[in-house]
């Protein structure tokens, strides 16, 4: 009920049109590609040696502990090292570096055919290292082993300022998302299937009727444009009207964004992983945003310049969009299969003032949260009292910073009192 | 070229709080205005209070935040913009009587600004509605620093509360008759505070502040609410059901105190239904001093005083707003009943008096000091 907890989203300006309608930029892969071995947290463990010969496909790495997640290099050549060096999250990761010799050979790669059943695809999505492509990377075979799913979501939001790759990889690949989605769908079980999109994308949503019509219980869901309207828990309580505890499938719905379904009816027809992204480089400290197709493993130096360069003497170049990326302090990191955006921001310092206590922040918190209640427990170094504020349950969407009149970073004291909580537990 | 490391989010609302005072002060001036086309009519005297006091105040509160931040060795200009000293001090000369005279005013206003602000620790740190505090200050410890005049000392408010706050429905239309109707009570033509007597003007800016967000909408909707409900209740079983409740609201800084006041963020509960509950308290309070208490006017002392539950309240809502919904509408819902109930109560056990009417008796002193 919004009248006692508050809207829990807010309208922001998405500043799309820089990158909505021009050209996809798809300059020439870099000599040295660097494929991070991180996911998320978790290391994965490197299966290749220095000098060793990579083709298109070939796994140089995998994560195999409650998750399996395979890592393929994108390219042919050679392994000319393997590195530690800051990652995203600027914590040190592996990166196995190839060599490209553009020679584009490709490993033997299997394909799916249209009449597999739900076994087989999942077995298939597992396979080729299908992860969520929304951001946070999840395997997406995972989600699909429930018999309890009654709606499939896909996720079409794209609720971050800034990022239009998702709807740009849709206009692009209709024909693949179709095929995706149908797959999923029946991967899923589930009655109806939603793909969910804001209603201010208009040809979009032409697009997806066109495709769609006559298609079985798959519809198209218009969502207002809010933020975080593409986070999970947003979108089922949005949608479905349902709140859950922990996963979207206790609400029976699964949730796959369009990308990955993309991905997925690619690596059907085509039998390649996902090896490149195409990434939304935008922002207004880089002389002309773009989205830019690249290979996995190119650096966001290499994205940067492709797009003209910087603007401005001092920037902030951010993983991510705006509200949700993580900043970096070196261009060299990498993307990576659920990279989807790189934005470059000037840097200005925020002018912060004292906390009025208005309770903004709680008002718009998705996740039903206090933020001022938990800066509160934090300065009095409460932890009792931190825990009963539930701050694990913030996903740093960074809807408190944006909206605190104050100019307070309420986003990165969530992030502090998660950590301490996760510290002494 | 250098790439600074900045966590996230990394975009900001245009919303600042800088604004959000910018946008406060434009209402109260409108309210103000209002005030002043009236004491512009009304002769010299109270044209020249009308201008020195928000003056006055304004300037008061200012130097003695300019004189805190000099004595703390910090930039004058930027402390001032980040703890806006003059919304206290115009709210403050808005809600005092127009005849308080001007050392009155700005010991008031010292006082509110030092002790109900700057003690604290400054912006954001106070307790106590500083405006309110000041007020206080006015009502209780300057009383005799007034400049008397039986028309201007003769409000609705203080005639009301001589009658024992009840009129028998005769004399009740007698009583309206002489302050012009409940319609002049409900536009504001008639003395008393600067900015208190327009319920019009205030609800007016209290509309448009709610949809720039600057005000919670919901605090003077409760506060307003529960008085003018359990007046209807208590009008009803004297026979003058909505006159009753109508004055209610009308008279006496509620509208101004609800829209203005208890709607400070800094002094109120941070959270949606803790700021329902607090404003219903305060109407709970404000009756309860309107009825029983010996001084006339309940509004600014019940702020004072639901500005000391707000610890109180803050720790009962505590926790996850998803997690304790229905827990908070019942508890909301709970305190209003019982509220409402209350004020019944007292307000039934309230004997009318014969009424008086003062237009008889007026005699005017206006210009002297006492």
């Amino acid at each position: 009920m919004p009248f006692l907890i508050g809207p829990m989203h807010q309208h922001i300006d998405g500043r799309k049109e820089l990158t909505a309608h021009n050209e996809i930029l798809r300059p020439e892969p870099a000599k040295e590609l660097r494929i991070a071995l991180n996911h998320g947290n978790t290391e994965a463990k490197c299966l290749v040696e220095v000098d060793q010969e990579v083709k298109i496909g070939t796994k140089i790495a995998e994560r195999s502990d409650f998750v399996y997640v395979p890592f393929f290099s994108p390219v042919s050549g050679k392994v000319v090292r393997i590195e530690k060096k800051p990652g995203v999250n600027l914590r040190p990761v592996t990166y196995v570096v190839i060599e490209n010799d553009h020679q584009e050979r490709t490993e033997e790669l299997s394909t799916l055919s249209e009449d597999a059943n739900k076994e087989e695809i999942i077995a298939f999505l597992k396979e080729k290292g299908i992860i969520g492509c929304g951001g946070a990377g999840f395997p997406t075979y995972f989600k699909y082993q429930t018999d309890k799913c009654e709606t499939l979501l896909i996720n079409a939001v794209e609720c971050e300022p800034f990022i239009t790759s998702d709807a740009r990889m849709i206009e692009e690949h209709i024909d693949y998302l179709k095929l995706g989605v149908r797959m999923l769908f029946r991967a899923s079980g589930a009655k109806v299937c939603r793909i969910c999109i804001k209603e201010n994308k208009e040809e979009l949503i032409r697009l997806l009727e066109e495709t769609f019509h006559g298609e079985q219980g798959i519809e198209i869901t218009r969502l207002k444009d809010l933020y975080p309207m593409g986070w999970e828990r947003t979108l089922v309580y949005e949608v479905l009207h349902k709140r859950y505890e922990k996963l979207p499938i206790e609400a029976g719905a699964i949730i796959s964004n369009a990308t990955t379904a993309i991905y997925f009816g690619r690596a059907m027809k085509t039998g390649l992983p996902i090896d490149q992204k195409l990434i939304t480089v935008s922002g207004d400290a880089v002389k002309e945003p773009h989205n830019v197709l690249a290979k996995v493993g190119t650096s966001f130096h290499d994205l940067i310049e492709a797009c003209g360069g910087y603007t401005a003497d001092q920037v902030k170049v951010l993983a991510g969009g705006p509200m949700m990326g993580s900043s970096v302090n070196k261009d060299e990191v990498t993307i990576s299969p659920s990279s989807n955006a790189v934005t470059v921001l000037k840097y200005e310092k925020d002018d912060e003032i004292a906390c009025l206590r208005c309770g903004t922040c709680a008002d718009h918190c998705p996740s039903g949260l206090r933020p001022v209640n938990i800066m509160q427990a934090m300065k009095a170094n409460d932890l009792t009292r931190i825990k009963l504020l539930k701050v694990s349950d913030c996903i740093e969407c960074g809807l408190c910073s944006y909206n605190c009149p104050s100019k307070i970073a309420v986003t990165e004291n969530m992030r502090r009192a998660k950590r301490l909580t996760a510290l002494r537990k | 070229m250098e790439i600074k490391y900045n966590p996230g989010p990394n975009i900001r609302s245009k919303r600042s709080t800088k604004q959000i005072m910018l946008y406060l002060t434009c209402g109260l001036l409108v309210v103000y205005v209002f005030g002043l086309q009236y004491y512009l009519r009304q002769g010299s005297f109270f044209l020249k209070q009308a201008i020195l006091l928000p003056l006055a105040s304004v300037i008061t509160a200012v130097v003695t935040e300019c004189l805190y931040a000099l004595f703390l060795k910090k930039n004058v200009v930027s402390y001032l913009r980040s703890s806006f000293p003059w919304v206290t001090g115009l709210i403050l000369a808005l809600c005092v009587p127009i005849n308080t005279s001007i050392h009155a005013i700005v010991m008031a206003c010292f006082v509110g600004i030092f002790f109900g602000k700057l003690v604290f620790g400054g912006f954001g740190q106070n307790i106590f509605n500083p405006a309110g505090v000041g007020r206080a200050i006015v009502l209780t410890a300057f009383t005799g620093a007034r400049i008397v005049d039986v028309v201007t000392a003769a409000t609705p408010t203080t005639t009301f509360a001589n009658h024992g706050w009840i009129l028998s429905p005769q004399d009740m239309q007698i009583f309206l008759n002489d302050f012009g109707g409940l319609k002049n009570l409900f536009v504001g033509n008639y003395f008393g505070a600067l900015g208190e007597t327009s319920t019009l003007a205030i609800l007016v800016v209290a509309v448009v502040l709610s949809l720039l967000e600057v005000i919670d909408w919901y605090i003077p909707v409760f506060y307003l609410g529960t008085l003018f409900v359990s007046a209807l209740i208590i009008g009803a079983f004297n026979g003058i059901a909505l006159q009753y409740a109508l004055f209610m609201i009308f008279t006496g800084g509620a509208a101004f105190g609800g829209v203005f006041m208890l709607t400070d963020p800094v002094t109120n509960p941070n959270t949606r239904a803790g700021k329902m509950v607090f404003a219903i308290l305060a109407a709970f309070l404000t009756a309860l001093i309107r009825f029983k208490a010996s001084l006339p006017e309940g509004v600014v002392f019940s702020i004072l005083l639901v500005n000391i539950l707000t610890p109180a309240i803050e720790k009962y809502f505590d926790g996850k707003s998803t997690d304790r919904e229905q827990k908070d509408a019942w508890s909301v819902i709970a305190v209003a009943v019982v509220c409402i109930i209350g004020i019944v109560l007292i307000g039934l056990s309230l004997e009318p008096k014969a009424y008086a009417s003062v237009m008889n008796t007026a005699i005017t002193l206006r210009g002297t000091w006492w």
